[in-house]
């Protein structure tokens, strides 16, 4: 129980209400007493401002992830995010080498061979649904290899983490029902490895590498991939979704990034932070701490809101205007501190591959009129769909 | 601003000017020094930042508490200079102090 003020809310991530805008609910806290706490799911805190959100993210000497990092638990553990610094870092330095800046940067050309193949599909028809036929499977189809995933798996891994994500409270048998069929495909999947001509890639990584001083068994190695999969199929389509939405109804910023008129890499900050992708890590509390004006005790569950921390005015002026030329560098949508998102630097080379090549090909791309966005809930954020239209290729 | 040169294992040197106050990971990512890598934004969580630190300016840096010295056991080449450059806060006492970037952060 918290020591000081705080504003009570029924806030909850998972409703289908509140993710429409959550970012009211974190303004009003904020105008209020800035540390919040909701009655649902239990009850669990959650700080508005910048520093608070970075602080729960940043502190895991008070604020612990080995309780879990999601909110309700999963079914299982996943790993290494439900794991703190010392044993946390030795996991990850294992698992780094598949996603560093360089290697992402290598793998560039394969990223714009995909994007162009999905573009050339719909080009020529003058109107697409750019979440499921452009940026959804662009991230399916750049990471599974990296993973170790057969790519012939990837509408069947998509649509089921896709529901995974987004229905974990609404329908808790079926839910898992999904687990189980998860658990079995891919401790299968690890298992067969071990008897099979290695490969470079996660997978291999997980059959032969040491983590934390042993080898990790099936099921292990199912953790990995389960919280590999649920990083590696949603968040980052999210924030090519939400910038092709604002570049369609901004025409001026599609002239300004097209002519190099703002810088690639600032814009590319600045929609991750309004996108905000990912918006609720859990932590629980371990050592008593004060955040945003009042004392969490042990035991306290607290969640990083991320897009709460992206949204805050003292940090971000004009907060919830995306302004493609501000310096958004420090947002929060890969998280911080030791969990830090492990595939940032594949995120950015995805959503620049993405977004140049639309603005290239398809220059002057409109929402479908009538169209009213819908936000997946859940710990991710997400556009169900975003039906644009066009002057097909072969009619310019 | 606070002088501190950066030595990469290459031998490259960084003389840099860093703000007291601010530790030694974000000067050195301030100017780009691509060595020291700081992942996770300096929450001593990441052991990404591992710097050698000659005898001669540990008093004034002092001794790796006890969170710090579990990480340094996940870096790379650690001997008894070691330390994580995100827990040295600079100060401009320490003016002309020279830092060895570890061989490799990963």
């Amino acid at each position: 129980m918290a020591d000081g003020k705080v504003t009570e809310t029924h806030y909850n991530h998972h409703d289908p209400v509140v993710a429409q805008d959550p970012y009211a609910t974190f303004a009003d806290v904020r105008g209020k007493c800035p540390l919040g706490h909701s009655d649902q799911l239990g009850g669990f805190y959650f700080p508005t401002t910048f520093e608070g959100v970075k602080r729960i993210f940043s502190d895991y000497q008070h604020f612990s992830s080995a309780e879990g990092a999601g909110l309700p638990d999963q079914v299982i553990r996943l790993l290494p995010v439900d794991l703190d610094p010392p044993s946390h870092t030795r996991w990850r330095r294992v698992l780094n080498r598949f996603f560093t800046a360089e290697a992402a940067d290598a793998d560039r050309p394969r990223v714009q061979q995909i994007v162009d193949e999905l573009i050339d599909a719909f080009v020529g028809r003058g109107h697409a649904d750019l979440v499921s036929e452009l940026t959804r499977p662009l991230l399916a189809m750049t990471t599974l290899p990296i993973l170790g995933c057969p790519i012939e798996d990837r509408k069947m891994l998509s649509d089921k983490l896709l529901w995974m994500v987004h229905n974990r409270t609404r329908d808790n048998d079926g839910w898992i029902a999904r687990y189980m069929e998860m658990g079995e495909y891919l401790t299968s999947l690890v298992a067969k490895r071990r008897v099979s001509a290695p490969k470079d890639d996660l997978l291999q990584c997980l059959v032969e590498q040491e983590f934390d001083g042993r080898k990790l068994s099936d099921q292990e190695g199912y953790q990995v991939l389960m919280l590999t999969l649920f990083g590696a199929l949603d968040s980052t389509a999210s924030a090519m979704s939400g910038a092709l939405f604002h570049l369609a109804q901004n025409p001026e910023d599609r002239r300004r990034l097209a002519a190099d008129e703002v810088p690639w890499a600032g814009a590319i900050e600045e929609f991750l932070r309004v996108t905000s992708p990912i918006q609720a890590l859990r932590r629980t509390v371990v050592r008593a701490a004060e955040v945003d004006g009042a004392v969490l005790e042990v035991g306290d569950i607290v969640l990083a809101l991320n897009g709460a921390g992206n949204r805050d005015p003292a940090k971000f002026a004009e907060p919830d205007k995306c302004l493609i030329d501000r310096d958004a560098r420090e947002h929060l949508s890969f998280g911080s501190g030791a969990h830090v998102c492990i595939g940032r630097h594949y995120a950015r080379v995805m959503i620049e591959a993405c977004l140049r090549s639309m603005l290239t090909r398809i220059p002057d791309f409109e929402v479908e009129a009538g169209f009213t966005p819908e936000y997946t809930p859940s710990e991710a954020r997400a556009l169900t769909g975003l039906p644009v239209v066009f002057p097909p290729e072969r009619a310019r | 601003m606070v002088g501190i040169v950066y030595v990469e294992h290459c031998g490259a040197r960084h003389e840099v000017d860093v703000a007291p106050g601010s530790s030694l990971m974000e000067g050195a990512r301030k100017h780009g020094i691509e060595a020291i890598e700081g992942e996770c934004g300096g929450a001593c969580a990441c052991a990404t930042c591992h710097i050698h630190v000659p005898p001669e300016w540990r008093t004034l840096t002092g001794e790796p508490g006890e969170f710090e010295l579990a990480m340094l056991e996940c870096a790379n080449d650690v001997d008894e200079r070691s330390r994580l450059g995100c827990q040295i806060k600079v100060t401009a006492a320490m003016e002309g102090m020279t830092v060895a970037i570890a061989a490799s952060q990963r």
